[in-house]
C-alpha cells in the first residue's frame, strides 16, 4: 500500500486537442509526443505531489475533450477538488469555451478550485499570450487562481499548474 | 548525371581503343577474318558493359534498352574526330573517303611511292572499309550488338568479376538498392521468387547475429498476425495452441475433477447428505453444488470507493493474492466505468446500476449505495451468502457513516475506524464461510449440534464442578492434617459421592487416620479407602531395646513373671519372631502380655509359652479329732479364703479334707469328706458360688502327726468348664 494520507481528484477540461493528454504525460511521465491520440471516456493517472511537509495524491482525471458534438461528461466531473481548464493559444474558439467549461465544472463543483492553462505557447506570439491573458472572464478571483500559458512540448508552466492546484485543494 | 558522363568517355574510350586496335590489326594483316575482329571489339565492349548497368539503374529507360543510350551519345561525328587522331598512325590508309584534301595527298603518295602495289593496297582497304563498316553498323545497331554480345557476355563478366571483382563491387554498390527497388516495381513476383530461398537463412542469420533484433521488429505485428490467422484458419491456430492451453485447461479440470470425485465419493458421508439436503432446499441440482464446492471462492480486494469522486475511501487486499491491485487506479477506472454506463446505457428515469464486471474466471461485484459503493474482486463462483454479507456490510457502512462518507475528501484519516474492519469481516465471513450456501440449513443444523452437545455438556461439567469442589476439599483436609500431609496421597472423586483416597502410608494407623480425615471433611461422601500400609523395615536395636524395656515392665506387675527371646530376621520381617515363656497367675496377664508384645514395631510374631500358675493357697483349717465342725478361732481363717476367690474369679477351689491316721480307714475317709464338706458349705453361706467350690476328702493321711493331718487344705484351679 502507498503510504499517503490524502488524495484528491482533479479534472482536466478543455476542447478536444487543446492538449490536456500532453500536459498530463508532460506532468507524470515527463514526457512529449507530438502524436494526436483522442482520449476516449477519461483516462485516470496517479502523481504523489510532495507539498511540505505533507505529501498529496493526485489522482488526474483526463477528460474527453468536447466538441460541438459532445460536451464534458458531468459524471466526470462529479468529487474533483479542483481542474485545470486548457485552451489551445492557437485555436481562437478554444479560449472562448474557457468561460463554459469553467462555468460547468463550477456548478458541478461549487468548491472546486480552477486554474486555466493557455496550452501550446511555443506555437504563438508572447503578443498573442498577453492579450488573452488579459481576457476580463479569465482575471475573476472568486473563481479562477490563475491563468498560465503553457506548453507541454517544452515543459513550461506545467509543474506550477499543477502543483499550484495541489496546494490550493490541500 | 556525373555519373552517366564519366560513363560515357570511358565508352568513348572504349570504342578509341576499338579502333586502335582495329588500326594494329590492319597493319599485321587486313586479311584477317571479320569473326577474329568481332572478337577484339567484342573485348573492349564488355568494358562497358557494366556501365550500361548501372545507366540502366539510374533511368529505367535506358535500362530496358541499353543501347539506346549508346546510341545518342556517341554520335558520328564524335567517332570520325577519333578516327582523324587515329589516322598518324596508320597514315597510309585512307580511312576517311569523305575528305577531299586528304583524297589528293593519298592519290600522290600513292602513285610516288606504291606504285603497281598500289591496286592491291586499294582493294584491301576498301575490303577494310567494308569491314568498318560492318562493325560500325553492328556497333551502332543495337540489335546487331546485341546479337553480337549475347553469346560471350555472361564469359566477359565472368572473366572481370575473377579479375577484379572489388572493382565490380565498387562500381555496383551505390545503385544496387535501386536496381533491386526498380526490379521489384517491375518484376515484384520475379523479384520474391528470386530472394524467397534466402529469405529464412537470413532471418536465421540475422537472428543469430543480433538476438532480438528480429523479434521487436515483428512483436508489433503478431497481434495482428494471429489475428489474421485465426480469420484465414481458426483450426490450424486451436491445433498450435491446443498443447498449451489443452494442457493448461486440463490440469485446472483434473484438479477440479479430483475434487468433484471426492465429493462424489463422500455421497453417503454426513456431508454427502447434507450437501443433498441443501440442493433440496436450495432447488438447485447436487451436480452445482459439487461444481460450487470444488471452485473455491477466493476474494482478492474489497474496495469502498466514494462514488462522485472515485477516490478509495478503504480497502482490504488478500494478501496471498500473486499482485495487489493498484487500488487508486482501480477506483477511479471503476468509477469512470459506472459514470459511463450510467451517462451511455442506462436508459433516462431510469435508475440503474452497473452490479458486476466479469472477466474469466473473476468478477468484480459491486454494489452501491448512499454516497459510496463496495467493489469486490472475486476469483471463483460467488455465493448468494456472499452478496448478502457484502450488502449488509454496506448498508451497516452507509447508516453508521453516512455523514462522514458523504464528505470525504480524500483524507484517509478522517475515515471513521470502524470501516476497515466491516471490510475485513467481509473476508473473514468468506474465508471462513462453510461452502454451505444456504445460511439457514446450515443455521438449524449447527443449532442442533450444538445443543446436542451443550446439554451433556453442560451437565458434565457441572458435575465435575461439584466433583472437584469436593475434591478441592478433601485434598485440603488430608493435606492441613500434620500426620497424613507429608504422604502425597491422592484424592479421586468418583461418582460424585465416592471419594477414593490413594497412596502409601507406613502403617494401618494412618490409613485408617486418613479415612476419618476425609469423611471429617466430607460427611456426605462415601469413602473408599485405598491407601496401602506399607511396612517400614523397623531397626532392630530399636525393636530388641523396647522389647526388654516391655519384658523388665511387665515382670515388675505381681503375679508375672516372664522372659523373653527376641530375634530380628532381617531379611524377612514377616519372620521377626519373639518368644515369651514364664509364668503368670492370671489368664488376663497371658493375653496382655501377647498383645504388649505384637504391638512392638518390628516384631511380627509373638509366640507365647507362659503358663497361667494358680496362687498356691497354705491356709489350713485345722480340726478336733474326729470332729468335723470348724472352730471359730478357723473360721476367721476362711474370710481369707473368701477374699482370695474374689480376688480370682477364674479359678475353682478344691477343698480337700485330710484326717489323721488313727482309726480305720473308712472312718478317716468319711470324716475328711465330711470336714471338706463343711468348709464347702461355710464358704457357700459366705458367698461363693457352689459351682466354683469342690469338696472332696483325701483317702490318706498326709503325715503322722495326728493334729497337724486333722485340716481341710484348698487348691486353686481353672474353671474347667
Amino acid at each position: 500500500m502507498v503510504d499517503h494520507k490524502v488524495s484528491k481528484k482533479i479534472c482536466l477540461v478543455g476542447d478536444f486537442g487543446v492538449g490536456k493528454t500532453s500536459l498530463v504525460r508532460r506532468f507524470v511521465d515527463r514526457s512529449f509526443s507530438d502524436q494526436y491520440l483522442t482520449t476516449v471516456g477519461v483516462k485516470i493517472s496517479r502523481k504523489l505531489v510532495e507539498i511540505n511537509p505533507q505529501s498529496l495524491q493526485l489522482l488526474i482525471w483526463d477528460l474527453e475533450g468536447s466538441s460541438k458534438f459532445k460536451a464534458i461528461s458531468a459524471t466526470h466531473l462529479q468529487g474533483a477538488s479542483g481542474a485545470i481548464i486548457v485552451a489551445d493559444l492557437s485555436r481562437a474558439e478554444t479560449v472562448k469555451h474557457l468561460e463554459d467549461h469553467i462555468h460547468t465544472f463550477l456548478t458541478i463543483n461549487p468548491k472546486g478550485m480552477i486554474i486555466v492553462a493557455l496550452n501550446k505557447t511555443d506555437l504563438v506570439t508572447t503578443e498573442a499570450i498577453a492579450q488573452v491573458q488579459k481576457m476580463p472572464e479569465l482575471n475573476d478571483p472568486t473563481k479562477i487562481l490563475g491563468v498560465y500559458p503553457t506548453s507541454a512540448k517544452t515543459g513550461d508552466s506545467v509543474d506550477q499548474i499543477f502543483t499550484k492546484l495541489a496546494i490550493a485543494i490541500l | 548525371m556525373d555519373n552517366n558522363e564519366a560513363d560515357n568517355s570511358q565508352a568513348l574510350q572504349g570504342l578509341f581503343e576499338l579502333l586502335f586496335n582495329l588500326g594494329n590489326l590492319d597493319s599485321d594483316g587486313l586479311n584477317d577474318s571479320a569473326s577474329s575482329s568481332n572478337q577484339g571489339l567484342n573485348a573492349v565492349l564488355i568494358e562497358s558493359e557494366p556501365i550500361q548497368e548501372k545507366n540502366g539503374l539510374v533511368e529505367s529507360e535506358h535500362f530496358s534498352d541499353p543501347f539506346d543510350y549508346v546510341d545518342e551519345d556517341i554520335n558520328e561525328d564524335d567517332v570520325s574526330s577519333k578516327l582523324v587522331t587515329v589516322s598518324p598512325n596508320a597514315s597510309s590508309l585512307e580511312l576517311q573517303p569523305d575528305d577531299q584534301n586528304t583524297d589528293g595527298a593519298i592519290a600522290s603518295l600513292q602513285s610516288l611511292l606504291l606504285g603497281s602495289d598500289l591496286q592491291i593496297l586499294k582493294a584491301s582497304v576498301n575490303q577494310l572499309d567494308h569491314k568498318i563498316h560492318d562493325l560500325e553498323h553492328q556497333i551502332y545497331d543495337p540489335e546487331e550488338l546485341i546479337q553480337l554480345l549475347l553469346p560471350v557476355i555472361t564469359e566477359i563478366l565472368g572473366i572481370k568479376v575473377s579479375q577484379a571483382s572489388a572493382e565490380i563491387t565498387e562500381a555496383i554498390a551505390p545503385v544496387i538498392d535501386e536496381m533491386i527497388t526498380v526490379n521489384i516495381r517491375q518484376d515484384q513476383i520475379q523479384m520474391s521468387a528470386a530472394l524467397a530461398p534466402v529469405m529464412s537463412s537470413a532471418i536465421a542469420q540475422n537472428i543469430y547475429t543480433s538476438p532480438g533484433e528480429f523479434a521487436n521488429v515483428i512483436a508489433p505485428e503478431m497481434g495482428t498476425a494471429i489475428q489474421e490467422q485465426l480469420r484465414i484458419n481458426k483450426g490450424a491456430m486451436v491445433d498450435a495452441l491446443y498443447p498449451i492451453i489443452g494442457n493448461t485447461i486440463t490440469k485446472y479440470m483434473a484438479e477440479a475433477i479430483k475434487a468433484i470425485n471426492e465429493k462424489v465419493e463422500n455421497t453417503f458421508s454426513k456431508e454427502g447428505i447434507l450437501r443433498k439436503i441443501r440442493a433440496r432446499l436450495q432447488g438447485v441440482s447436487e451436480a452445482e453444488l459439487i461444481l460450487k464446492e470444488s471452485i473455491p471462492i477466493t476474494i482478492r480486494a474489497i474496495f469502498l470507493i466514494h462514488k462522485a469522486s472515485g477516490l478509495i475511501i478503504s480497502e482490504v487486499q488478500n494478501p496471498n493474492s500473486a499482485e495487489i491491485l493498484e487500488s487508486d487506479m482501480v477506483a477511479g477506472m471503476l468509477t469512470a466505468i459506472r459514470s459511463f454506463v450510467n451517462d451511455c446505457i442506462t436508459q433516462s428515469g431510469f435508475d440503474a446500476e452497473l452490479s458486476e464486471i466479469d472477466y474469466g474466471g473473476s468478477k468484480i461485484m459491486l454494489e452501491a449505495a448512499g454516497h459510496c459503493y463496495l467493489a469486490v474482486v472475486v476469483d471463483g463462483v460467488t455465493t448468494p451468502i456472499l452478496i448478502q454479507t457484502i450488502r449488509k456490510t454496506l448498508e451497516t457502512i452507509v447508516s453508521d457513516h453516512s455523514k462522514d462518507v458523504e464528505n470525504f475528501n480524500g483524507d484517509l484519516e478522517a475515515v471513521p475506524p470502524p470501516i476497515k474492519p466491516a471490510l475485513e469481516s467481509i473476508f473473514i465471513k468468506t474465508i471462513a464461510e462453510p461452502k454451505s450456501s444456504n445460511p439457514y440449513t446450515l443455521v438449524v443444523l449447527i443449532g442442533l449440534i450444538v445443543t446436542a452437545i451443550a446439554i451433556p455438556w453442560g451437565i458434565f461439567s457441572y458435575r465435575q464442578h461439584l466433583a472437584s469442589q469436593l475434591q478441592a476439599q478433601v485434598v485440603s483436609a488430608i493435606f492441613t492434617s500434620p500426620q497424613l500431609s507429608v504422604y502425597g496421597l491422592q484424592v479421586q472423586v468418583k461418582d460424585m459421592q465416592q471419594v477414593e483416597l490413594k497412596g502409601r502410608v507406613p502403617n494401618t494407623y494412618l490409613k485408617d487416620l486418613a479415612s476419618q480425615v476425609a469423611i471429617a471433611s466430607a460427611p456426605t461422601a462415601t469413602i473408599n479407602n485405598q491407601i496401602i500400609a506399607v511396612q517400614i523395615p523397623p531397626d532392630p536395636i530399636q525393636t530388641t531395646a523396647e522389647v526388654n524395656r516391655i519384658t523388665k515392665l511387665l515382670n515388675q506387675i505381681d503375679g508375672i513373671k516372664i522372659s523373653t527371646n527376641y530375634k530380628p530376621n532381617l531379611a524377612n520381617l514377616s519372620l521377626n519372631k519373639i518368644t515369651i515363656s514364664g509364668r503368670v497367675l492370671n489368664q488376663t496377664h497371658y493375653q496382655t502380655i501377647s498383645n504388649a508384645f505384637a504391638q512392638i514395631p518390628g516384631v511380627a510374631i509373638v509366640t507365647n509359652t507362659i503358663q497361667v500358675q494358680p496362687p498356691q493357697i497354705s491356709i489350713r483349717i485345722y480340726f478336733a479329732f474326729n470332729f468335723d465342725q470348724i472352730s471359730a478361732t478357723e473360721a476367721s481363717k476362711l474370710t481369707q479364703i473368701k477374699l482370695i476367690m474374689d480376688q480370682y474369679p477364674d479359678y475353682r477351689l478344691k477343698i480337700i479334707g485330710h484326717s489323721d491316721r488313727l482309726g480305720s480307714i473308712e472312718d478317716n475317709r468319711r470324716i475328711a469328706l465330711s470336714r471338706a464338706v463343711a468348709v464347702r458349705d461355710y464358704l457357700i453361706r459366705a458367698g461363693l458360688s457352689p459351682e466354683r467350690l469342690e469338696a472332696i476328702g483325701s483317702p490318706q493321711s498326709p503325715q503322722n502327726i495326728p493334729e497337724l493331718s486333722r485340716y481341710v487344705g484348698f487348691a486353686l484351679s481353672l474353671s474347667s468348664n
